[in-house]
């Protein structure tokens, strides 16, 4: 298996406000054709912020997540997430829960035919910071696959 | 003579030394005077970043958060008129027809600090309910489960005050960004306190007694 650092066209760097996620600048991911590879995903969670993990501490919480969209040519497998950090925080000093902070990667698995592909992943996060939560966000992710 | 003429020319060497010494203190005073007046038109006052919960009397300080949004504080409260849990449907101004006194508190299930302060909200509805306050919770919960989890967590903590299920007009209308945020409305309709995040218990029963008319 083939395994790229991925990364698309700068997007999403300058968090705006209010957008606590920021995915970093990735280039084409090269892969080949018709092996598996997978493609990395960084993202930048805001300092001082916090999202849950892949797999939160209460399912009352919502995980975050990475949606490939359906590609021709294109054949997504699993999405292997990190492991989330076991923290507390102001709001909560007996309880602990999984999120992530600072750098996250996410690996998407991906079998691509060949040519170059345009493609999009939906990310889904939430996030709080030590006073306040703020409501899911759905942010797009532009993937760009080159299989040789 | 020649003495004479030495004394007075004494004397018109001091007079000279002290014009001298007059026209510099003078003009050393002017100096001051201007460098003072720059100083004061360069002068920037710093005041002290806003509570977390403001009122009628703090509000002008808070507006120095950017993550409060634009101040509710002495506005008439927005109206809304929304689903509850059970289908039914419930609005501001008929809650407002039936209490002295309301606390509007935006909340959703997958919010930790919203969930700290629910028990709290959930004694001091009983302690302030003889008086006229109800509480009315708006949750922000999408759909299409958002009665089931609002039901089904109220229940857990024994919340027995209203709920409503947000379209999104209500968070938009009373311009909430951070959750839990809570605003306390007088019997004239007016928002009379707002809190911004996981307030403390006290700063929550301070600005309940606002909303019933107290100090």
């Amino acid at each position: 298996m083939l395994l790229l650092a991925m990364p698309t066209m700068p997007q999403n760097f300058m968090a705006a406000p209010h957008e606590f996620v920021s995915v970093l600048p990735m280039d084409p991911a090269h892969v080949v054709a018709g092996r598996p590879a997978v493609v990395e995903v960084h993202l930048r969670v805001a300092n001082g912020m916090h999202v849950n993990s892949h797999t939160p501490s209460e399912d009352y919480l919502i995980p975050t997540t990475i949606t490939p969209a359906a590609a021709a040519g294109v054949q997504w497998g699993a999405v292997e997430y990190p492991a989330g950090e076991m923290r507390n925080f102001a709001f909560s000093a007996t309880e602990k829960f999984s999120v992530y902070t600072g750098d996250v990667t996410l690996r998407l698995r991906v079998t691509a035919r060949a040519g170059e592909h345009a493609t999009t992943a939906t990310l889904r996060y939430q996030a709080c910071d030590n006073r306040a939560c703020y409501p899911p966000k759905n942010l797009p992710v532009q993937l760009m696959i080159v299989a040789k | 003579m020649k003495r004479n003429i030495l004394v007075a020319g004494i004397v018109i060497v001091a007079l000279a030394v002290i014009g001298w010494a007059g026209v510099e203190n003078y003009h050393q005073r002017q100096v001051a005077q201007q460098k003072q007046q720059e100083l004061e038109s360069q002068r920037v006052e710093l005041v002290p970043v806003g509570p977390r919960s403001t009122d009628a009397t703090t509000a002008d300080a808070a507006k120095g958060d950017a993550s409060m949004g634009p101040e509710m504080v002495n506005k008439a409260a927005p109206e809304f008129n929304l689903a509850t849990p059970d289908g039914g449907k419930l609005s501001l101004t008929a809650l407002r027809k039936q209490h002295k006194a309301l606390m509007v508190n935006f909340w959703a299930t997958w919010c930790v600090p919203c969930k700290v302060e629910m028990p709290w909200l959930v004694e001091l509805e009983k302690q302030y309910a003889p008086q006229g306050l109800e509480i009315v919770g708006v949750s922000e919960d999408d759909p299409p489960d958002a009665a089931d989890k609002v039901k089904k967590y109220t229940a857990k903590v024994g919340a027995g005050y209203p709920m409503v299920l947000d379209d999104g007009s209500a968070v938009k209308s009373f311009d909430v960004q951070d959750f839990p945020t809570s605003f306390y409305i007088s019997a004239d309709g007016k928002v009379v306190a707002q809190s911004v995040g996981l307030v403390g218990r006290d700063e929550i029963e301070a600005n309940m007694r606002k909303a019933l008319g107290g100090k």
